[in-house]
């Protein structure tokens, strides 16, 4: 192998794992039909709008970021090569991941997340999408470089893209030529001078970088916001008071959240004036602020959980909390409390501040908004991101791999909770299994509609991740799992989890809905053998007749079951000519009858 | 570069590390060839950020740093690749494993001698197929030793090479590797080793500076320095007789015995001494780490 190859194939690896990812969700969107995948499949096109907004600048983060991570950059420079050589087999490794991915995205929709409706984009998604592709790339090492680690190199990369967003419409409005050519063209061009000049700078700061820290590995804190410090006041631990140290220690590490937080807030108010400005309608608006909300929500609720234990886990400081004299239950309580609180905050604060300054107007993204801006939604969505987050967290070391970990684990907790729905839909065409399961443990009494679960299904998740939570616990105790088989184990038994709950939860309301269809298919067939005998109906009054006094003939075997000691009674139905209401009362005491509908009550007093 | 041009040549050099944090203070330095150099000094000395400032890891804020005649800045290639370093905290690419970290790192260098990495890894009992995630803190020193070794460069950066070594690796590291590296190409092979744990490197210094404070506060030779820290213990028959010990860097009193430490002037004390007809007398050289920690002693007061 050439020494040139052998260089690639290290700048190759790093990015490998979300590449290849982010390829894997491109090709099931393709291959695989939506009828197959259900739900999965809303999930993978929201994975695929979170990778191309957030991982196609992740893995161009990576590249430089990786250095930092692994604490690897002094290695890498003290080596006697050109710098200058260095950048390019970094960009000559990077370039044609990121273009493929974009292809492929691109490929499977234009629209890329874009409100193309309200913005009358057309084809033109595709392309806007493009150019923040080239500009969030062409800046993610000189990013990197000043937050000297991956997540901050990431944050300000996003950053970076929302300010430019907001540049864009303020600029076509004060241009007043509002979604006209020239100005696409524009937008266009001073995209990629932007990129231009972001590159240059990257590559001035590459040249000229200084490895001022140590090799230590840091994600976010140790290199970081040093505005951080003006706030240090309210995380400095006071003497005498154990518990709230821990609590401010947590805090501080939910820093980036807060920080993602303010800037939700800010944004939405920047993006709600554009209410009052002519060619902005207050839908479009309301769009615009939606999916900001629920993007940032989004990647705040993640970070809350998985910054946690990853700062914790990265700079070994979990390790030194388990020598402290105070217990690993109070600490990993303590912990999950104020992941879950700051999650909540993250999520709940844009949201009610964009339901001020926007009202009604304000729009449901994706089929993840905000219903009636439902705090308990809110509160639910937050959590079982932030929660997944932290799971992850205690299961790997490091922020990165914990956050990169979440969206894929719930992906799989659903996949698992779907496989199973399937499988009992199924069953419903296995009508001799499942019979065999309804006659032996058939539900009655029963009264009203048996349903399915509908889409309460959704949150059949809580099962599994109540699951994960004691999980977690354990996880909190041990050292983090470098080992991909370990960290398969514990995935499975999450997914295993889903899948019992799954069936446990949704056996007994597919047994029930059975029970409800043979009752009916009984009483229909009740009812028909009696309209069979029409002279055995008295023209006043009604008649009690058994199953003997009717002799159906054909009568099935799991009706036999289930009308076994049922008593008919049968009377005219007087607002129908020559109308017949056969009832049935079961020997459990319910009563099911049949006219122009289908009714089941129980015996009063039962 | 001439015969007699230091390899290494900092002059004034000051580097400080954000608001006000200096770690360098115009430290000059001249390394020449051939030599194995210490700086010592305690934690935050600035031994760390002076080794970076060579690889031009750091950007010297004041002054000039020459290697090899060439600045360390402008030529920062050409200086590099004649140099091996070992971090003080080392870390690899955890996904690579021993052998293919080696072939990474010799894919920057014209030169790698595989027969010194067959040899120093049998010596060092590391297995090369290990994924490098998986190696002690030890065993990555190790093999960032052999990667710093392998190159044959002319001069080798060692900030704190031992930390975390075992004992017997320490010693293996110390006596044959170092000499073995400094053995191949005798007189030309120059080593810069920062370091607190002295005593270990004390037979291999040729020469050194002791830093405190981003200062320079002593560079000798060795030998020199030998010579002129003296350990002076005198036993009196009697009591401890009235003596100027002006010239004593430390003294100690125990009932009739006298222990002196003295920088240079040792001569002139040891005939004052000898005018009270002591019992017993004797002088012995001070080893580097008693002259490193009186040196900061005598900084402290």
């Amino acid at each position: 192998m050439s020494v040139s190859v052998v260089r690639l194939e290290k700048e190759v690896r790093p990015l490998m794992g979300v590449w290849a990812a982010l390829i894997l969700i491109g090709f099931v969107l393709i291959a695989i039909p939506k009828g197959v995948l259900g739900f999965s499949w809303d999930a993978l096109l929201l994975g695929r709008l979170a990778g191309f907004w957030i991982g196609l600048p992740l893995v161009a983060t990576l590249s430089m970021g990786h250095e930092f991570h692994y604490g690897t950059a002094p290695l890498l420079l003290a080596q006697p090569m050109d710098r200058r050589q260095i950048w390019r087999e970094k960009w000559i490794a990077l370039l044609p991941m990121v273009a493929f991915v974009a292809f492929l995205y691109l490929l499977t929709g234009r629209g890329l997340g874009f409100p193309v409706d309200a913005y009358h984009l057309d084809g033109k998604a595709g392309v806007l999408g493009v150019v923040w592709l080239i500009i969030a790339t062409a800046s993610a090492p000189f990013w990197t470089l000043v937050g000297r680690s991956v997540l901050n190199g990431l944050v300000l990369n996003l950053i970076q893209g929302f300010v430019l967003f907001q540049i864009w419409q303020w600029a076509e409005f004060a241009a007043g030529y509002l979604l006209r050519p020239e100005a696409f063209l524009v937008v266009i061009f001073a995209g990629i001078a932007y990129a231009s000049i972001m590159l240059w700078f990257g590559y001035r700061k590459f040249v000229r970088f200084e490895v001022d820290t140590g090799s230590m590995s840091a994600d976010v804190l140790i290199p970081g916001f040093k505005g951080a410090d003006r706030f240090s006041g309210i995380f400095l631990s006071r003497p005498n008071q154990p518990l709230l140290n821990l609590v401010r220690k947590e805090l501080r590490l939910l820093w980036v959240v807060w920080l993602l937080t303010a800037i939700s807030v800010v944004g939405v108010i920047c993006l709600a004036a554009l209410q009052f400005a002519p060619g902005y309608s207050l839908d479009r608006v309301g769009i615009l602020v939606a999916g900001f909300v629920a993007s940032i929500s989004l990647l705040s609720s993640i970070l809350a959980g998985s910054l946690s234990m990853g700062e914790e886990r990265s700079t070994t400081t979990r390790s030194w909390h388990q020598t402290l004299p105070i217990s690993a239950a109070r600490q990993w309580i303590v912990k999950l409390g104020v992941v879950l609180a700051g999650a909540f905050i993250a999520a709940a604060l844009p949201v009610a501040v964009a339901t001020l300054v926007i009202g009604k107007g304000l729009a449901v993204p994706y089929g993840l908004g905000f219903p009636n801006q439902n705090l308990l939604f809110i509160l639910l969505f937050s959590s079982i991101l932030s929660f997944t987050g932290f799971w992850c967290g205690c299961l790997v070391k490091g922020t990165i791999r914990a956050a990169l970990l979440t969206l894929p684990v719930l992906v799989l907790i659903f996949a698992g909770i779907r496989v199973i729905l399937n499988l009992i839909y199924v069953l419903h065409f296995m009508a001799n299994l499942l019979d065999s399961l309804v006659l032996r443990f058939h539900p009655f009494p029963f009264s009203g509609e048996p349903g399915y679960l509908g889409p309460a299904r959704n949150w059949l998740i809580a099962l599994p991740l109540h699951f994960a939570d004691f999980q977690s616990y354990r996880l909190f105790q041990t050292d983090a799992h470098e080992r991909l088989v370990h960290v398969l184990r514990s995935l499975f038994r999450v997914v295993g989890a889903a899948i019992v709950s799954a069936a446990v939860v949704t056996l007994p309301s597919a047994i029930q809905s059975r029970a409800a269809q043979l009752s009916f298919y009984g009483v229909m067939q009740v009812d028909e053998a009696v309209r069979r005998m029409p002279n055995l109906i008295p023209a006043e009054g009604g008649i009690q007749l058994t199953l003997q006094d009717l002799s159906i003939p054909d009568l099935s075997p799991s009706s036999r079951v289930i009308l076994r000691d049922a008593v008919v009674s049968v009377e005219r139905d007087r607002r129908v000519r020559r109308g017949v209401v056969t009832s049935v009362r079961f020997r459990n005491g319910l009563s099911c009858s049949f006219a122009r509908g289908w009714s089941c009550k129980p015996e009063p007093g039962k | 570069m001439s015969s007699s041009e230091p390899v290494v040549n900092v002059e004034n050099l000051t580097y400080t590390y954000g608001r006000g944090a200096e770690a360098v203070h115009g430290l000059n330095l001249k390394v020449q060839p051939g030599r194995c150099y210490g700086l010592f000094g305690r934690n935050g000395a600035g031994k760390t950020t002076t080794i970076k400032c060579l690889l031009n890891l750091l950007r010297p804020q004041k002054g000039s740093v020459r290697v090899f005649g060439l600045d360390a800045v402008k030529d920062e290639t050409a200086v590099k690749s004649r140099l091996g370093y070992v971090p003080d905290q080392v870390a690899f690419y955890p996904w690579m494993s021993v052998q293919e970290t080696f072939d990474y790192l010799a894919s920057f260098r014209d030169h790698w001698n595989k027969e010194i990495e067959r040899g120093l890894l049998s010596r060092f009992q590391l297995d090369a197929s290990r994924k490098t995630a998986v190696l002690s803190k030890g065993q990555r020193t190790q093999v960032a030793l052999i990667a710093a070794i392998c190159p044959e460069p002319d001069l080798l950066l060692l900030d704190e090479p031992t930390s975390g070594l075992d004992p017997i690796v320490r010693r293996e590291f110390i006596e044959t590797v170092i000499g073995a590296y400094q053995d191949g190409n005798p007189g030309n092979r120059t080593i810069l080793v920062s370091t607190h744990l002295i005593t270990e490197f004390e037979g291999l210094i040729d020469e050194f500076t002791i830093m405190d404070g981003g200062r320079s506060v002593l560079t000798l030779e060795a030998d020199a320095a030998r010579d002129r820290y003296q350990k002076i213990r005198v036993r009196f028959t009697d009591a401890i007789p009235e003596l100027n010990l002006e010239a004593a860097l430390r003294v100690q009193r125990r009932g009739r015995e006298l222990e002196l430490v003295v920088n240079g002037g040792g001569p002139e004390l040891l005939a004052r001494i000898q005018q009270h007809d002591p019992e017993s007398l004797t002088t012995e050289a001070l080893t580097l780490e008693e002259i490193f920690v009186n040196a900061l002693k005598v900084q402290a007061v």
